[in-house]
């Protein structure tokens, strides 16, 4: 077991310098929203149909909700992806060196208005509550993350909290 | 892509909502080429949700259905029962075991409250989804604001 105390301060100082950074920035581009709503196989009208959408109060089509997290997810280039295909940043390294394996939690979001083509997006992400529970196979490391999405306007459009399980 | 495709649905009152109501639910048949689809509206590649003899080397039976589509499914049970006039305004879930593509994943919901709060007509919904097994891999709750009737 890493010592509780200590590892708990670092991966809190590892995220918020990681995650501290400058936000992420996307625009809600119809494209891009209808094919996360085609890989979901999610054909409601209201993403697709701007007649439909203005018939029911809307000023015109609107993205899944989810597809905020693609709208300000940062691609990286090929040469950046790891064996597994994944992009993980030095600092997320230096945490994962701590633990055996990292598995999601919980996932909570909360909407404030609709998505819009359009949109421009910035994400603020920080550090929510880091603690630990022992499970039967050992201590659990819960960490949430808190990212707010805000729109061109500066109006709160969503936020979601995420936590990860860090198992020792 | 055919406008006959696109999914209408009709309005929801918040008059007409009783707990205890089942919402519709939605059987969703995973399968590589849409959790390649989902990996690339992401932009998130790891390789065990689409690399076959790579999932397998990191001891998976399948390709893994990713945590988020799991989620994604269950909150469509709640925006296509909702209707037009319906918002979204909380959804939240726990996943709790693991799906691999060709899976069929029978997501479904319940409400569990309706009321009022701060003038808005809400309801709280219970969605999950279930595999083929009956076994629940995720599960989540929903807050949705529905307009009134007359209003």
């Amino acid at each position: 077991m890493p010592d509780s105390p200590d590892v708990l301060a670092e991966i809190h100082r590892i995220l918020e310098a990681s995650l501290g950074g400058p936000p992420a920035t996307g625009e809600v581009a119809a494209r891009d929203f209808h094919r996360f709503a085609f890989a979901v196989d999610d054909l409601n009208a209201l993403y697709f149909d701007e007649a439909y959408a203005k018939a029911n109060g809307l000023p015109g089509i609107i993205a899944p909700p989810l597809f905020a997290l693609a709208a300000t997810h940062e691609d990286v280039p090929l040469h950046r992806l790891q064996v597994d295909g994944i992009a993980r940043s030095e600092s997320q390294a230096a945490i994962y060196k701590h633990f055996k394996r990292v598995v999601a939690g919980g996932t909570e979001y909360e909407f404030f208005q609709p998505l819009r083509p359009g949109d421009r997006l910035t994400a603020e992400r920080g550090v929510g509550q880091i603690f630990q529970k022992e499970g039967r196979s050992g201590t659990l490391t819960f960490v949430e993350s808190i990212s707010t999405w805000k729109n061109q306007r500066g109006e709160k459009v969503a936020v979601q909290r995420f936590t990860s399980i860090y198992r020792e | 892509m055919n406008a006959n495709d696109y999914r209408k649905f009709p309005v929801r009152y918040w008059d007409d909502v009783r707990e205890g109501d089942d919402l519709p639910a939605l059987a969703k048949k995973t399968s590589t080429i849409q959790l390649t689809m989902y990996t690339a509206a992401t932009g998130i590649f790891h390789r065990i949700h689409y690399d076959l003899p790579f999932a397998k080397d990191d001891g998976l039976p399948g390709v893994l259905v990713h945590g988020p589509l799991h989620g994604a499914f269950i909150t469509q049970v709640v925006t296509d029962w909702m209707g037009p006039r319906g918002f979204l305004k909380k959804v939240g879930w726990n996943n709790r075991g693991m799906a691999i593509a060709e899976e069929t994943l029978t997501c479904k919901g319940l409400v569990k409250r309706k009321y009022t709060a701060n003038s808005e007509h809400l309801v709280d919904c219970e969605i999950w989804n279930e595999n083929e097994k009956g076994e629940r891999l995720v599960v989540g709750s929903a807050t949705v604001r529905l307009p009134r009737r007359g209003a």
